[in-house]
């Protein structure tokens, strides 16, 4: 078997040159701190569950027109 | 967790309820509630039963932990047991104003949210992310827009109580999130945890979520109305310890887009 040296961008690109250009994935490290902001919940996601704490308010959702 | 300690509601598995005396009925969804839209007389006796009732969740989840986790440092240990000790006196004061307002333990029916989702974590730095960090954090959001809801009734003594558990409140989100970097520094693995439990939670809240219509016990339709515009609590949320950069996400998350600390440090001068 011979071995592959055509990578799959280059196999997309001949294929439909139209396309745009394949990009190849990112991955960004975080450290300690940036994984702890960005994994966090708001009050208001909490609440979308239901009436979390009587979070009930009186006023009718607004429809959409 | 054995099957025994877990139920499963609407496909997420959950920790079994603690024990309960027999005047409560336990309820497993938001519809079985007895949730009103406005501040009538029996909705104000339902909030406060409400709020009683989590204040009790929030002794046995934090005492439940201490049960778990007998092998992590004796000053964490001790902040556990004071939150413990505020827990029971918040339960107290909610019960006693529940009564001045004529109002009776086991009068609603009550849910053991916070219990089923913390207590299915199975290590501190994860239910220190959802306790302290995340549902105690969302309180201190959340009793600042429920004072004004009393205030505008005139209620000023359920104001002041709520004023004095906020207080506390912040010393647990402060502990919590100093306990939880000092963890995250010494052992990154944690996190893993902690990723994990924010995921459960985002699926437990989802598939608690009231379908369209979803009418409650007491005939609330629970998607007809809307909740409380529920923003962060930045000088609190300051004070317990969160960073600007933290405090940033949670304000792009309510949908104030990009936000930088130099925004939060004006307003911190306002």
């Amino acid at each position: 078997m011979e071995p592959r040296t055509e990578s799959l961008a280059d196999v997309e690109l001949r294929n439909d040159s139209s396309r745009p250009k394949y990009q190849v994935p990112s991955i960004q490290p975080m450290n300690e701190s940036e994984i702890l902001i960005a994994f966090q919940m708001s009050a208001a996601k909490i609440g979308a569950a239901g009436c979390w704490w009587a979070g009930c308010n009186n006023s009718p959702v607004e429809e959409n027109t | 967790m054995n099957a025994a300690d877990t139920k499963t509601i609407r496909g997420v598995k959950l920790r079994r309820d603690p024990a309960r005396e027999s005047c409560f009925t336990v309820v497993h969804i938001h519809k079985d509630m007895h949730d009103y839209a406005d501040m009538s007389e029996v909705s104000m006796r339902q909030r406060l039963h409400r709020h009683m009732h989590n204040e009790m969740q929030n002794i046995e989840i934090t005492a439940q932990s201490l049960v778990d986790f007998p092998d992590v440092p004796w000053e964490l240990r001790m902040q556990l047991a004071r939150q413990c000790w505020d827990e029971a006196r918040h339960t107290a004061l909610c019960y006693r104003r529940l009564q001045q307002l004529g109002g009776r333990k086991g009068e609603f029916p009550v849910m053991n949210y916070e219990w089923g989702v913390v207590c299915s974590l199975d290590s501190l730095s994860a239910r220190l992310a959802l306790q302290n960090r995340t549902f105690e954090a969302g309180e201190m959001d959340l009793f600042r827009e429920l004072m004004s809801k009393w205030r505008e009734v005139g209620d000023e003594e359920t104001v002041q109580m709520l004023d004095g558990m906020l207080a506390d409140e912040v010393q647990h989100v402060r502990f919590g999130n100093y306990w939880l970097k000092r963890m995250s520094k010494e052992n990154p693995a944690c996190l893993l945890k902690v990723i994990g439990a924010l995921r459960f939670l985002a699926e437990v809240t989802s598939a608690l979520a009231p379908e369209p219509n979803e009418v409650n016990a007491v005939g609330v339709n629970l998607t007809a109305f809307t909740h409380l515009d529920v923003f962060a609590n930045v000088e609190d949320r300051r004070r317990a310890g969160f960073t600007e950069e933290e405090l940033a996400e949670i304000l792009r998350q309510e949908g104030f887009g990009p936000i930088d600390s130099q925004v939060l440090e004006l307003q911190s001068k306002l």
